[in-house]
């Protein structure tokens, strides 16, 4: 078996490194499209170009010495990190560049889903004290089994999985800040009156704290909780299975405790998952291990 | 409709009852039209069944008058299409042999239909070390068939290895041979009979099995093939052993091949080696570990690497191991008593494990289910009923791996103090392997194991 630092991988530039390449690229873009009307947007600007041509860099060098020990490690340190800072770097920020929101259509949608009913409010209804507490556990436990799976799928493991793994990963995230992007939303607790829950026990206060230091609620559409989870569990469902049937349940209860939180629509939910899907599937192609070399 | 619920039903009584069941050789199998299985036969109805699961066509089977004579198995034997064949063994429990002209006629009636149909040319389960002789009722229908019809039909010869084939989660494998295609051979041997079809028959299904002159040189074999399945490598992932058990098969056989064709040339170098296996494996018996355990890495990385993805998913999963536990652990401690009330000998425990598990495990899956209808609200309910088959499933994979970890955490603590032993015994596991490269180098290419 052999494990991530062993630099096998043939390729010099990966599936993933081209879409999380690609993702930069359309965020600089759409950024530098925007800047004329919205002066104001410059630092975010910069920032994002900044982004871009960072990881541009890394890519060019591990695609000069590919066969080098530190490759896979940049690789899976470097796709990793620049999707999770995206998520801070893009929240607030898009809501300055884009002129519309989303929420009021996703709202709509998840009614005509539940036959005029919202679930976002059948849900404030029914939460309750214990239920906040226990949901809030359940949100908060996406952080540590998305970092553990993170650890998992790029330590370990023969370099073909390893790059399939960072491929799907990369899908994901990719097709979640499109949508991020070009359909930016708050969620159904800043957007329906009365819904958001008031600060309860010391879980849900955590959960409060951690929402409040990534920018604020937004980037509901579609759910990376849903995605991300989702997609981490398909990926060890092919390969290791009894992970993958230990935290399908988990899914699930991530899935029902953003709504129950009021984070998301149901709406967001169903995008992800169907994000999930089908990174998990581009992720079992040849195209997921192949590239330009 | 039944049949199909029937075949699913003894899928799922292999998938619980087998840990591992590797296939290989699909290709050999035609996709259509009429083929006759004709496999090994150690382990009753359940090597039935095997075959009949590992292929993507619908299989036929056939089965001992006297089983149709039991009420519920008669019933699933029907279900599932089965012709019965009477044997002359069994007149005294009421088997009629001239009734199997009527059988005949239904086979060549199925095959004709371009069925694909399973039986045992050994006519009889058993614990033998070596293949009984073939009867030659297999070799009659093949050619029978050909002559009226004027079509041919493939034999396709199946081997059938168990790791210990009255165990519950241990491992099956299925090899599908080389088809004979039976006009083609009759073109072949103008003249010959079903003697010669049965004989030809019995050669590909003995390089399909294990076969020695005593028990004793058959476990030497099968303990010689987990020598030189390890290939002096550390063991792979937990729950990623996929293949292990065909791949054991294949060198089993390859090990009795060689030692058929070298016993006389080179008795004296054969002897050593076997004193040597035997030796090598009573003292991993002893010790508790695995032959590929030898060569566990024993670094902190790997080591510390093993215990956050092992237990995490252990600890995790914990929870849903429990319910599945609560929920089906009654139907499993029934099932376990039945069957070592039932079983007269270890040829049928897996059979009589498959069976009561088939009946029993729904039937209180079924039972809890009008209990949680009943009893609890509507969402508890309907979240029972999800995690009722969900839990069992997790419950077999859980437990399989929850022992491979406790097996592997105590050789690593063996071994780590005492590095010594391990690296005398992956020594001579090394030296093991290659003794047996060297015996092999002098048989032809296809009889020489390649570890």
């Amino acid at each position: 078996m052999s494990s991530i630092g062993n630099g096998s991988s043939q390729a010099r530039v990966l599936a993933s490194d081209w879409v999380v390449l690609s993702l930069l690229f359309i965020v600089a873009a759409t950024f530098s499209l925007r800047l004329p009307a919205v002066p104001e947007a410059r630092p975010a600007w910069a920032l994002q170009v900044q982004i871009l041509l960072a990881f541009a860099a890394v890519v060019a060098v591990m695609a000069w010495r590919p066969r080098d020990m530190w490759v896979p490690w940049v690789r899976a340190l470097a796709t990793v990190f620049v999707l999770m800072i995206l998520y801070s770097s893009l929240g607030a920020a898009v809501f300055a560049i884009i002129p519309w929101r989303a929420d009021a259509f996703l709202e709509r949608a998840d009614r005509v889903l539940f036959a005029g009913h919202s679930p976002a409010v059948w849900a404030a209804r029914h939460i309750g004290a214990t239920g906040l507490e226990f949901w809030s556990f359940i949100y908060g436990f996406f952080v540590p089994f998305l970092y553990l799976s993170i650890f998992l799928g790029c330590v370990g493991r023969p370099d073909t999985e390893r790059d399939e793994f960072l491929a799907g990963f990369a899908v994901t995230y990719a097709l979640a800040y499109l949508g991020y992007l070009f359909l930016p939303t708050m969620g159904p607790v800043e957007s329906i009156a009365g819904v958001a829950p008031p600060p309860g026990g010391p879980i849900h206060r955590m959960v409060l704290a951690g929402v409040a230091s990534t920018g604020g609620n937004h980037g509901a559409f579609p759910s990376l909780h849903v995605g991300a989870s989702a997609y981490l569990c398909l990926f060890d469902w092919r390969h290791s299975l009894l992970r993958g049937m230990t935290y399908a349940p988990v899914v699930a209860l991530i899935g029902f405790s953003t709504v129950f939180l009021q984070y998301h629509y149901v709406v967001d939910l169903l995008t992800g998952l169907v994000i999930a899907v089908c990174a998990n599937r581009f992720a079992a192609s040849p195209a997921a291990r192949t590239t330009a070399a | 409709m039944i049949e199909r619920a029937l075949r699913g039903v003894s899928r799922a009584g292999l998938f619980v009852f087998f840990r591992a069941r590797d296939v290989a050789g699909l290709e050999n199998v035609p996709a259509e039209g009429p083929v006759l299985l004709v496999p090994n036969h150690t382990n009753a109805f359940v090597d039935a069944l095997v075959v009949a699961a590992a292929l993507p066509r619908r299989v036929t089977l056939t089965a001992k008058s006297t089983l149709f004579a039991q009420p519920v198995l008669s019933s699933i034997l029907r279900g599932l299409g089965a012709i019965p064949l009477h044997r002359r063994q069994d007149r005294e429990q009421g088997a009629d042999p001239s009734a199997n002209i009527e059988a005949l006629v239904e086979c060549r009636r199925r095959l004709s239909r371009g069925d694909a149909i399973c039986l045992f040319p050994e006519g009889v389960s058993h614990s033998d070390p070596s293949l009984r002789p073939l009867r030659t009722g297999a070799a009659r229908i093949a050619l029978d068939f050909v002559e009226q019809e004027s079509r041919t039909l493939a034999i396709v010869p199946v081997g059938l290895h168990y790791e210990a084939k009255e165990r519950f989660r241990s491992a099956v494998s299925a090899r599908f041979g080389e088809p004979i295609d039976v006009a083609a051979w009759r073109e072949r041997h103008p003249g010959a009979r079903a003697r010669e079809l049965t004989a030809e028959i019995e050669t590909r299904l003995r390089g399909l099995t294990l076969n020695a002159r005593r028990r004793r040189e058959l476990a030497l074999f099968r303990w010689t093939a987990e020598v030189l399945a390890t290939r002096g490598l550390p063991p792979p992932v937990l729950g990623r052993e996929k293949g292990a058990a065909a791949d054991r098969a294949v060198l089993a056989g390859l090990v009795s091949e060689g030692y058929e064709k070298l016993e006389s040339s080179h008795g004296e170098e054969i002897r050593g080696l076997e004193e040597r296996v035997r030796r090598y494996h009573t003292e991993l018996r002893r010790l508790g570990i695995a032959p590929d355990e030898v060569y566990l890495e024993m670094n902190a990385g790997r080591a510390g690497l093993f215990v956050i993805r092992e237990i995490e998913t252990l600890l995790v999963g914990a929870p849903l191991a429990l319910l599945g536990t609560l929920l089906h652990g009654p139907a499993f401690g029934l099932t376990r008593d039945l069957v070592a009330r039932f079983s007269s000998d270890r040829d049928h425990w897996a059979t009589n494990a498959v069976g009561f598990g088939a009946v029993l495990l729904p039937l209180c899956a079924a039972l809890e289910l009008v209990l949680a209808w009943t009893f609890l609200t509507w969402p508890w309910a309907l979240a029972l009923t999800v995690l009722l088959p969900y839990s069992g499933i997790y419950l077999l994979l859980y437990r399989d791996r929850a022992g491979g970890v406790v097996r592997r955490t105590r050789t690593f603590l063996r071994l780590l103090f005492r590095r010594g032993l391990q690296t005398r015994l992956a020594e001579e596991g090394r030296g093991i392997i290659a003794a047996i490269e060297s015996l092999a180098a002098q048989l032809p290419a296809e009889a020489a194991p390649h570890p």
